[in-house]
């Protein structure tokens, strides 16, 4: 790569980033380098021409976590090779930009799974280091750091360190946003599994106290889940899940676990999100809540098997379904709160988005465990994830609403999952992560890039980082 | 406007439709870089809207300062959303001067600048498949007629440019526009001293209210018909019209 013979960056290389719902656009000079050696020249490049650096994953923060604000962005998606397996121990090495798509078609055969994944098989590597991401199962499993055995990471200044959990940085790069440099290289567990479907259980649920009481009955489930009708005040369907213990070989064929097949027999999968469209707005989404409510009177009664990516990847199973979302996009909005206050606050969030007639049209309720890391999201306590639709007409009231909830959840004590916000302020963002925890992640950014070469458009917005160029209607 | 334009380039922003669509786009709390010659007349902008208005001094002669220009205004800007290039000169000449000095100015300024900065936006906007292109040209670019031959060339040469980006780019959901004025009051044109010219006020208005989609347009609606019919006189008649 020779590009520091010139005094700009190629102008070529500018691409259009966004998160994943399509409300954080921004401008990057697009890097895909094939090695360390081109991914230090890459960064060296930086260095001289003095431009920002963001990281880029697979694009699947919702907000503006991997958002770039005219930097050299620079994406792993070819530094994406398996670079070590034991079929006997379940541990896998693999590069940054290796996707957990490609990781459990690698392992699956072998009888492995992860321990801990996202709604989507896309994230890379890199990224789910960089947001720690947790699942459904967060509250037996943890979050992804907590099966990391070694992270490689390159610093702004080229060198390339080997971080393990004994060493205080790992905890600082897991849930970093990608602001302490390049993760290259992984080494994680997984887990031991004898068949690739899991037994699903489903409950209907009438109040936020069933919903938690749901979770406690079903403790022992290797998944817990519940979809809240966002028309109703705490309202829906509980589901917990436990991997097969019998031995289905058959489940473990990729084939087995392929989504395939029309939406009830019609509807192409790819083309689905027109379709969704149609029905993505306040009255569709009522009426599609009510019957997703009645289904589950019907599906109640008897366990259900379903493939393990079926069951774990529901974000996968209608391609492009953000798009239905359009002409502005999908807001997420993903608040942690301690346990004995959830109830409370939940039914007081949910007062304020139907007074608003603001109803989110995806609402998920999780149960979760503390993460160790220094930005730390999680807590003990529940998290609820919504989706909101914005649109040019509602976009005001929306942000209101919004920051209402927002400092609802903070003077409760509760905090939030930036890779999951668009909106947070610096002050907000501050209540969230605590004043120490920023501290400590600022110093250690003074010593490992003190030129702050490493930026997002959500470093900029939360304060993180001074940015006078960032620019916001 | 029709549109939300978070960051804007206007190249000509000291003075006439230039400085007017500056002063509306930072107005409306987009960023702009105004990008002109004079230097005084673009701190004096900036003043009048701090935070907003970036000056950056340059002669869109100066071709080969372009590139490492166009990013550094794109780096302190934040993005680009919206490109404008209004800057143009159309000095007096005799109805029976031929002035090669003069028309190499207007060919350079209105028509090399033009591409100049043109190209690179067409290049950024060709890789993020977004963004906004208007050129302003002129009803002057549509005959060759006899008071400004190589103003006139200049315009169509223009034209032609913006048709060619519109062609080529429009299909990766990058907006092109060619906004044709009729007499505006500016500087440039107050040796004209022309009757019911609209102000540059109200030229920027329109401009500003029309950037939905892709398209060539007469800034007056009473010129898609006046222009529609002198687009097609045969040349023997403009020769006898004079006009």
């Amino acid at each position: 790569m020779d590009h520091a013979a010139t005094r700009h960056l190629e102008l070529a290389r500018i691409r259009r980033f966004d998160g994943f719902g399509g409300l954080s656009p921004g401008d990057g000079y697009l890097f895909e380098p094939t090695s360390l050696d081109e991914l230090r020249s890459v960064v060296l490049l930086a260095e001289e021409l003095d431009v920002p650096i963001t990281l880029r994953g697979s694009g699947k923060s919702y907000g503006d976590a991997s958002s770039p604000l005219e930097s050299v962005t620079i994406s792993l998606a070819r530094m994406n090779r398996v670079l070590a397996w034991d079929k006997e121990t379940g541990v896998i090495e693999a590069e940054g930009g290796a996707t957990l798509e490609a990781i459990w078609q690698y392992v699956l055969q072998d009888g492995w799974w992860f321990n801990v994944v996202s709604g989507t098989m896309k994230p890379t590597l890199a990224g789910a280091v960089s947001t720690n991401i947790h699942g459904k199962n967060n509250i037996t499993h943890g979050t992804f750091a907590e099966h990391v055995e070694m992270l490689e990471i390159m610093l702004a200044s080229g060198e390339v360190r080997q971080l393990t959990p004994s060493q205080p940085e790992f905890w600082a790069v897991h849930g970093g946003l990608g602001l302490l440099g390049m993760v290259t290289k992984v080494r994680f567990r997984l887990k031991k599994i004898s068949s690739g479907n899991v037994r699903v259980v489903q409950r209907r649920v009438h109040s936020w106290a069933q919903q938690f009481e749901m979770f406690e009955t079903f403790g022992d489930a290797d998944y817990s889940v519940s979809w809240v009708n966002g028309f109703t005040n705490g309202a829906g369907v509980f589901q917990a899940a436990w991997h097969s213990e019998s031995a289905e070989p058959e489940t473990l064929d990729l084939r087995h676990q392929k989504i395939e097949g029309k939406l009830a027999g019609l509807i192409h999968r790819d083309t689905a999100w027109k379709h969704l469209r149609r029905i993505t707005n306040r009255p569709g989404m009522k009426i599609a809540s009510a019957l997703k409510s009645n289904a589950a009177r019907i599906s109640e009664g008897a366990p259900k098997d379903m493939s393990l990516v079926q069951y774990n990847f529901p974000l996968d199973y209608l391609p492009n379904w953000q798009q239905a979302y359009v002409p502005n996009g999908l807001l997420q909005f993903q608040a942690i709160v301690p346990a004995q206050a959830a109830e409370g606050i939940f039914s007081n969030l949910a007062q304020q988005w139907r007074s608003a007639k603001l109803e989110p049209y995806l609402v998920v309720l999780k149960k979760h465990r503390p993460d160790e890391t220094w930005l730390r999201y999680l807590d003990h306590g529940y998290s609820l994830a919504l989706d909101f639709r914005q649109t040019p007409r509602n976009a005001p009231a929306l942000n209101h609403l919004y920051m209402e909830m927002a400092d609802v959840v903070l003077n409760a004590g509760g905090r939030f999952y930036f890779a999951k916000d668009g909106l947070l302020t610096p002050e907000q963002a501050k209540r969230s992560l605590g004043e120490a925890a920023i501290a400590r992640f600022t110093a250690l950014r003074d010593e490992w890039d003190p030129k702050r070469r490493f930026k997002t458009q959500l470093s900029c917005r939360i304060g993180l980082d001074e940015c006078v160029q960032y620019a916001r209607p | 406007m029709s549109q939300t334009f978070r960051t804007a380039i206007v190249v000509g922003a000291s003075s006439g439709i230039g400085l007017a669509l500056a002063e509306q786009l930072a107005a409306s709390g987009c960023r702009v870089a105004a990008v002109a010659r004079r230097k005084d007349r673009l701190d004096e902008l900036a003043a009048r809207f701090p935070n907003l208005i970036l000056p950056f001094a340059h002669d869109v002669t100066e071709f080969g300062e372009v590139p490492e220009l166009f990013q550094q205004v794109t780096s302190q800007l934040g993005g680009c959303d919206l490109i404008i290039y209004a800057s143009g000169v159309m000095p007096e000449v005799g109805k029976t001067e031929f002035n090669t000095e003069k028309d190499m100015a207007m060919i350079n300024v209105n028509v090399l600048g033009a591409i100049a900065w043109l190209n690179q936006a067409a290049i950024r906007f060709q890789g993020s498949q977004s963004g906004t292109i208007i050129g302003i040209g002129s009803v002057a670019g549509d005959r060759g007629r006899p008071g400004q031959p190589v103003y006139n060339t200049s315009k169509a040469a223009l034209s032609t440019y913006l048709e060619a980006l519109r062609n080529r780019l429009s299909k990766l959901g990058v907006i092109v526009i060619n906004v044709k004025p009729g007499p505006v009051d500016t500087e440039m044109t107050r040796h004209l001293n022309f009757k019911n010219a609209i102000s540059a006020s109200d030229a920027a208005k329109i401009i500003l209210s029309k950037t939905s989609r892709s398209r060539e347009y007469y800034l007056e609606p009473k010129h898609h018909l006046i222009f529609a019919i002198i687009r097609r006189l045969p040349s023997w008649i403009m020769q006898r019209l004079g006009i």
